[in-house]
């Protein structure tokens, strides 16, 4: 029953982030850029439930963004699965949930995120700037996706929470 | 049939048993990187059976976009500051006019002009057969500005066809699954369009870029330093393009300047289409390689 409650509540998670990254949020006036919702969701998933739920999740993150998102399979979801089952790995070696290591967490997977992205590109046939990439996407999304993980990762340990998702884990502390 | 029994039983056990996520993930990675390989030896026509997603997913989409229509609607605009208060000088003057005016009437209206500007273009590009399209996703993913239509290849649409709308030229199609199709436009980083002037004179590149994408401009490269193009100039898109159809509108020369090393220009090019507030599309369903 646990594992079928988890299950419902990733999916719908990935696929109310997904609306709102690919379709509502760039409707907004004046929004510099979107903010990386599936990135969020993906790294909240694998720390939360682990690195087997947390590929799980990346790939359907990946296979989303890739296929109605840019159209180039595989690009996307392959970042995302290593970083779902990464912070899971990660997660499971872990004693304590300190607010800030997971501002650092996300931190650190948007950085990977866009040096994968830049490094290889080539494969679906793009070539980037760094020096036009890191102000004009980067920054903008980078801090825009850490504003936006704190509602993501505290609508999911709220759910996980009431409904006994998690074992074996200990209360998150804010410092 | 005990034989049988038995490879069931050592599937389940010795295979079964040991996948675990981080087999998953090996697996994963190789499918994924088998996928990038074949596009990027074969870019065009790398059809994968992973489209059956987006069959299932194209629905909710175009349901959410329905929401999203009615939160943000066209009339709010994206515009700076200075921009903005030039506006609200003008807004006020009209304001008197606009406020007899009920406003489910005039986003009705707005979407009317609309389709109807998508009507005259229709007439306008003659010979070419064009499908109405309507756009269901944006571009989430900032590094790359590319949208979802609501057509596919039921509708006819293939790779390579050009989109445009009343204004001009908008993009071109990358993917299509049944019931979708990824429209990669002019505006992207990496985007090359060769252009021309309207007699066909003079040639250039229009080139987008992560600095310009923003703000509906384009580069401007591949020029003499002593080039006749000059601001306020039309482009459209020239006969040597292997995509892009000739004569379709592209926008207005913004600027021109000689390169440091004397002998080439750049600039900078206003696109005909405002990138920011698209709805409706038109997908020609005519393609470069059928001209020829």
């Amino acid at each position: 029953m646990i594992k079928f409650k988890r299950f419902a509540v990733v999916l719908m998670m990935t696929l109310v982030n997904f609306m709102l990254q690919f379709i509502l949020l760039p409707k907004i006036p004046y929004l510099l850029a979107v903010p990386n919702l599936m990135l969020a969701e993906t790294v909240s998933v694998g720390f939360l439930y682990g690195k087997a739920i947390g590929l799980a999740t990346g790939v359907v993150c990946g296979l989303l963004t890739d296929i109605l998102g840019i159209g180039n399979p595989g690009f996307y979801t392959l970042a995302y699965a290593w970083i779902g089952f990464g912070n899971g790995f990660l997660s499971e070696r872990m004693e304590s949930e300190v607010l800030y290591v997971l501002f650092v967490l996300i931190l650190l997977n948007e950085i990977l995120l866009h040096i994968y992205v830049l490094l290889f590109s080539f494969l679906i046939g793009k070539h980037f700037s760094l020096g036009s990439y890191l102000p004009a996407v980067f920054l903008p999304e980078l801090f825009l996706t850490i504003v936006s993980f704190v509602p993501v990762y505290g609508i999911l340990i709220f759910i996980s929470k009431r409904w006994n998702l998690r074992v074996n884990k200990g209360e998150v502390k804010i410092v | 049939m005990n034989f049988f029994q038995n490879i069931g039983k050592f599937i389940k056990e010795k295979i079964l048993s040991r996948l675990t996520s981080l087999i998953m993930l090996v697996i994963v990675s190789v499918i994924c990187l088998a996928l990038l390989l074949v596009q990027y030896f074969k870019r065009a026509d790398a059809v994968s059976p992973l489209q059956v997603i987006g069959a299932v997913v194209v629905p909710f989409q175009t349901g959410v976009n329905e929401v999203g229509k009615f939160l943000f609607t066209n009339e709010q605009e994206r515009l700076s500051l200075s921009e903005a208060q030039e506006k609200i000088a003008e807004l006020e003057k009209e304001n008197n006019e606009l406020k007899l005016r009920n406003n489910d009437l005039l986003s009705l209206e707005g979407e009317n002009d609309e389709l109807r500007k998508l009507l005259e273009a229709k007439e306008r590009l003659g010979d070419y057969a064009s499908v109405q399209a309507q756009i269901i996703g944006n571009d989430g993913v900032n590094t790359f500005e590319r949208f979802t239509i609501d057509k596919g290849s039921a509708d006819g649409i293939k790779i390579n066809m050009n989109v445009v709308n009343g204004d001009g030229l908008i993009g071109i199609v990358t993917q299509v699954g049944i019931n979708y199709a990824i429209v990669e436009t002019i505006i992207e980083d990496g985007m090359n369009v060769s252009a021309m002037t309207r007699n066909g004179n003079l040639n250039c590149i229009a080139a987008g870029s992560f600095k310009t994408s923003r703000t509906n401009e384009l580069k401007l490269t591949n020029i003499a330093a002593d080039s006749a193009i000059k601001p306020d100039m039309m482009l459209v898109t020239s006969y040597i393009s292997d995509r892009f159809l000739p004569n379709l509108k592209i926008g207005y020369v913004k600027t021109v300047q000689v390169e440091a090393d004397g002998l080439t220009g750049s600039g900078t090019i206003t696109t005909a289409v405002d990138f920011t507030r698209l709805n409706h599309v038109l997908v020609i369903t005519t393609l470069k390689e059928e001209l020829e």
